[in-house]
């Protein structure tokens, strides 16, 4: 091979058309600098998590579960020597008497010198070390500033009224997200028993912090003792346990925003590809003329391969630079999932990976419609002819290299071979999908052609099918992008949907929990003092499994072949009585027993999926504790339960006249006609049961939309990556064809058609093209949801046409100004350049 | 004898049947020979040409090309071959159009690897064709018949034993067809180049010193002139 001519000619044949090559290598850029950010962040992210994972945890060890720490275990760990803090957590309304605003919150009481690693910030300072030592509590900093509360001002929580002693600036353990929903409070231990919060049937966690100086390998420790735990339902989280599960949370974010950003780069290569190939058209002349004064086919080759290669090199280069710049965006974009605060630093392997995977993809997308110019003939010089570039069979081998380079990145993401195959078969698979439906649109408008519609719509239309046309290419990247933002919109439509239909007409929109039996009477009258209805007004006993098929609840937890699941075992069990089921139910089998006859055979009736976590079916017995007296049961129906009302469900239902005289509290399902009578009834309540707590659908719809906000948030930002990528590639197609448009539009002018009817023209190719990459994404977009909709999130399929019809206008328009805006250049050529065959 | 063309048949496969665009073809030419083939649109003229050229292989028959079976070559070997032997100049004139004037005419001695005196002899081939001031111009800055100058300089440039036109005046008009042709003349015979000149146009095939004559893809005359004229 004659190099230094080889070299020499790829420069001086690039010299000409530079601008385009960087045009289409931009869309390299952006997929490389997605790549690049996204590892960079994960990489800040994991060295952070070894670096805090212990000041995360406050403590060299936890224990904790929804019940003191039984006397048995506690004997075992007071023998590894050190030091211990105590806490118990529970949700709970407060009431703040300077607003006359109550607010739902998570409460802790701590005891101890908690934490021991890391610092609970607060302001003032000195407050998070003196703020248990009376009757103070420090308040999330966000609730303060929404409710405009003051250190100094009070706060009620259960029977004490408490100063606030400091803003909380952090929280252990928890990730913002839901804060506004139930924003923390710390109080001393004493104080959060003294408010007579904790009481039977209360959802109480307990968990006890632990500083060990013995040098214990505390890994170990928890390993030789793992049943004890397990078989009293305590969880035990050491340093690593943390480490391990902010790593497992992570890289599952990370693997995720990975496969977006291999999508994006593999869509921009799909880009680079088809330009490519346009790019070898515009070549082919050039390619017979070489050949024909005695160039190699091999030779010729290495040409065009050289200038890809050193266009792609550069783009990746910059692609690589931009991305270790953009990740200094992702915390703020990630923002609401992050537990602290990451340190941003320049990641060399991320890097290193980035520009490795770029180079690797980038020429092997090129590679493919490169290989045919090999094949130029160079009798085209004697015979012009549109006749295709002959595909090369080695073109197999570029797309099996093009599966092996994604397998092996998905390979270094999850380390699973099999992950990486199911991995790269999905995405395969998604633009299979994608290229087929694209195929099938444009198949249709050439099938059902509207022959006898005006010159402009069919010479507009039939554009669509012009040689080097980017139709598909452009239909797979602006419909994936599409598709995304709509199914997006259309998943949070549906959730927001079900939810609201939830208070819709006589839904009921609120619970009081927490009442004890004594203030049934006091609750009904304070809900009736609203004009509020009492929906439901229910029983609640706490119990406990004892026995069942002649076992004992111990017996079943060594038994290591039984299929019964550990979480239905050890469940505390909050059961109802009651003659009637609800309408809203589904009995599956057997028959409901209203009311218990006096016999022996006390009839219950299971939920479908607690049944089958229990392993029991009709007939089968089963033994409660109920607050140290045994009662046996069986099993007479089970049901199916419908979540999707916001009523109160129980798993377990008893005939009434058992349980009248067992300890309990109440539960009251009512509806508010308001925001002003719901804060007004909350204040009723909490003043007069300072135990009990009231949920309303407000908080629940906050909550939501806090979580699908910042969940859309990364979505939207990855949506609009692929469009952006589409539409470099529709803009790159343009400059690429601008000869021949060029040459079109001057022949159009020529035969009598003025500038305005040529972008009449345009107008309609860009509508169709807009339009058919849009219905394409609409179309995915609403076979997922209405799949993710049934299958997964088991909602009704009520969708909402407005906000689609919106995304559809956006990108129509979105592709016509663009293309109309590039196609300036080519209507106002002068007929004469043309005939000079510029 | 510089080419051979022995028993050549060509054959295109159509929808329904074959089409036979070359039938028989016999004829040799000798060193420094000047030959015009002329005949009607559809005669095989082109086909021909590309044929004796090595730009593409008969259905059947031999094609020797300075003493080399051409048409039995792989493409790499013909490329060889047509670097060092042929020159080339074409009716729309084919020249690369991201290059200047003299790294058009440079290439083809860049592809033999003779780089180091391409340049001075691409300047003084552009002299000899009246483009001393446009070097450095791209085809599209050039006109019509300065563009054909560039390629008449190409064809040039490697010393080629045979040179081949393909209706190289087509696309100009009379006065500066008339201008290219006389320096297409003049350089072969400078340059003892055989020449090989397709073309509709009589009064150019009448200023060779051979004639031959296709229809519906056989040669239906073969005649040699005495002189060839130049004006």
């Amino acid at each position: 091979m004659n190099w230094p001519l080889i070299i020499k000619t790829a420069i001086r044949d690039s010299r000409k058309d530079r601008s385009k090559l960087l045009l289409f290598m931009s869309s390299i850029i952006l997929g490389v600098a997605a790549l690049v950010a996204i590892n960079s962040f994960n990489d800040n992210l994991v060295r952070d998590i070894d670096l805090q994972s212990k000041s995360l945890l406050g403590a060299d060890m936890t224990v904790g579960g929804n019940k003191p720490i039984p006397a048995s275990l506690l004997a075992s760990l007071d023998s590894l020597g050190g030091e211990h803090s105590t806490e118990v957590e529970l949700f709970s309304m407060s009431y703040l008497p300077s607003v006359d605003q109550s607010q739902f919150v998570r409460l802790k009481g701590l005891k101890g010198d908690f934490p021991y690693y890391g610092k609970l910030v607060t302001e003032p300072a000195s407050a998070a070390s003196s703020y248990k030592s009376g009757n103070y509590a420090l308040v999330d900093d966000g609730m303060m500033l929404q409710y405009k509360l003051e250190v100094g001002d009070s706060i009620k929580l259960g029977d004490i009224t408490f100063s606030i002693h400091g803003r909380l600036m952090n929280a252990f353990g928890n990730v913002d997200v839901g804060t506004s929903f139930a924003p923390s409070v710390y109080i001393a231990r004493e104080q959060a028993e003294a408010s007579k919060l904790i009481q039977a049937g209360s959802l109480v966690n307990y968990k006890n912090y632990y500083k060990i100086t013995s040098g214990v390998n505390l890994d170990l420790w928890k390993k030789e003792r793992r049943s004890l735990f397990r078989n009293e339902s305590m969880r035990v989280t050491t340093i690593e346990d943390q480490r391990e599960n902010l790593q497992e949370a992570f890289s599952n974010l990370n693997n995720f925003l990975n496969i977006v950003a291999l999508i994006s780069l593999l869509l921009a290569c799909i880009g680079v590809a088809s330009s490519v190939l346009i790019y070898v058209k515009t070549k082919v002349q050039s390619i017979a003329i070489l050949r024909c004064l005695g160039m190699k086919g091999e030779e010729a080759f290495m040409v065009y391969f050289l200038q890809i290669v050193a266009f792609g090199l550069m783009s990746v280069l910059v692609g690589v630079a931009i991305g270790s710049f953009i990740q200094t965006v992702l915390p703020i974009v990630l923002k609401g999932f992050l537990p602290y605060e990451v340190n941003m630093a320049i990641s060399p392997s991320a890097m290193i990976k980035g520009f490795l995977m770029g180079i690797v993809i980038t020429t092997l997308f090129a590679l493919g419609p490169l290989l045919g110019v090999r094949n130029i003939t160079p009798l085209k010089t004697l015979r012009i002819s549109d006749e295709p570039v002959k595909a090369d069979p080695l073109r197999w081998l570029i797309y099996a290299l093009i599966v092996l380079s994604i397998a092996g990145f998905m390979y270094s993401l999850t380390g699973s071979i099999l992950d990486a195959g199911i991995f790269t078969a999905g995405i395969l698979v998604a633009f299979l999908v994608l290229f087929g439906v694209a195929k099938l649109v444009t198949w249709s408008v050439k099938k059902f052609f509207p022959k006898r519609a005006s010159f402009v719509l069919r010479q507009g239309l039939s554009n669509l099918y012009r040689p080097n046309n980017q139709t598909q290419t452009l239909i797979v990247s602006i419909g994936l992008g599409t598709g995304i933002l709509t199914l997006l919109f259309i998943l949070q439509g549906l959730i927001l949907g079900n939810v609201e239909d939830m208070g819709a007409g006589n839904q009921p929109n609120m619970i009081v929990f927490g009442i004890e039996s004594d203030q049934k009477e006091a609750i009904e009258s304070i809900t009736k003092s609203h004009e509020m209805p009492v929906i439901q007004h229910v029983p609640v006993v706490t119990m406990d499994l004892a026995a069942w098929q002649g076992r004992t609840k111990k017996e079943w937890l060594k038994d290591s072949t039984r299929i019964a699941s550990r979480w239905a075992i050890n469940r505390e069990a909050r059961v109802s009585y009651r003659e009637e089921m609800s309408p809203d139910d589904e009995l599956i089998e057997g028959i409901y027993t209203g009311v218990h006859d006096g016999g022996d055979s006390i009839l219950i009736s299971l939920d479908q999926r607690y049944a089958e976590g229990l392993d029991v079916k009709i007939g089968d017995p089963l033994t409660w504790n109920v607050q140290g007296a045994l009662i046996k049961t069986y099993v007479g129906s089970i049901r199916k339960i419908n979540f999707r009302k916001m009523e109160s469900r129980f798993f377990i239902l008893f005939p009434t006249g058992v349980l009248e005289q067992a300890p309990q509290f109440m539960i009251l399902v009512t509806k508010s006609p308001n925001k002003q009578v719901t804060a007004a009834f909350r204040n009723d309540v909490v003043k007069a049961m300072p135990n009990a707590s009231v949920i309303d659908l407000g908080n629940i719809l906050l909550t939501l939309n806090e979580i699908i906000t910042k969940v859309s948030y990364v979505i939207k930002f990855m949506a609009g990556f692929s469009i952006l990528i589409g539409l470099i590639v529709l803009i790159s197609s343009l400059f690429l064809s601008k000869f021949q448009r060029i040459r079109e539009s001057v022949l159009l002018r020529t035969l009598g058609a003025v500038e305005k009817k040529i972008y009449r023209i345009s107008a309609v190719e860009y509508a169709a093209l807009g339009s058919l990459s849009a219905l394409t994404g609409i179309l995915l977009a609403l076979v997922g949801s209405f799949l993710l909709a049934k299958f997964v999130f088991e909602l009704d399929f009520n969708i909402s046409w407005w906000p689609i019809l919106g995304i559809f206008v956006f990108i129509v328009a979105l592709t016509i100004v663009i293309g109309l805006w590039n196609s300036r250049d080519v209507v106002k050529r002068s007929p004469l350049e043309v005939l000079r065959n510029v | 004898m510089i080419l051979e063309a022995k028993e050549i048949f060509k054959t295109y496969k159509g929808v329904n049947k074959e089409l036979t665009v070359l039938d028989n073809i016999n004829f040799q030419i000798e060193q420094a020979e000047t030959l015009a083939i002329v005949g009607p649109s559809g005669s095989g003229k082109t086909t021909l040409l590309g044929l004796c050229a090595g730009l593409d292989n008969p259905t059947s028959g031999l094609i020797q090309l300075a003493g080399e079976p051409i048409s039995q070559m792989t493409e790499n070997e013909k490329a060889d071959l047509r670097n060092r032997k042929v020159g080339f100049i074409f009716q729309n004139f084919q020249l690369l159009p991201t290059l200047t004037a003299l790294e058009n005419v440079m290439i083809p001695l860049e592809l033999q690897g003779r780089a180091k005196g391409a340049k001075a002899k691409a300047t003084e081939l552009l002299e000899r064709v009246g483009l001393a001031g446009r070097h450095h111009h791209y085809p599209s800055q050039l006109s019509g018949g300065e563009q054909q100058r560039v390629s008449l300089a190409r064809a040039f440039s490697n010393d080629p034993a045979i040179l081949f036109a393909d209706e190289p005046t087509g696309n100009l008009d009379e006065e500066t067809g008339l201008i290219v042709e006389n320096l297409l003349f003049e350089l072969n015979q400078e340059m003892k180049t055989t020449l090989v000149i397709v073309t509709h146009d009589l009064e150019l095939a009448n200023k060779t010193n051979r004639i031959i004559k296709l229809k519906g893809g056989k040669i239906i005359h073969d005649q040699f002139i005495k002189t060839a004229a130049i004006k």
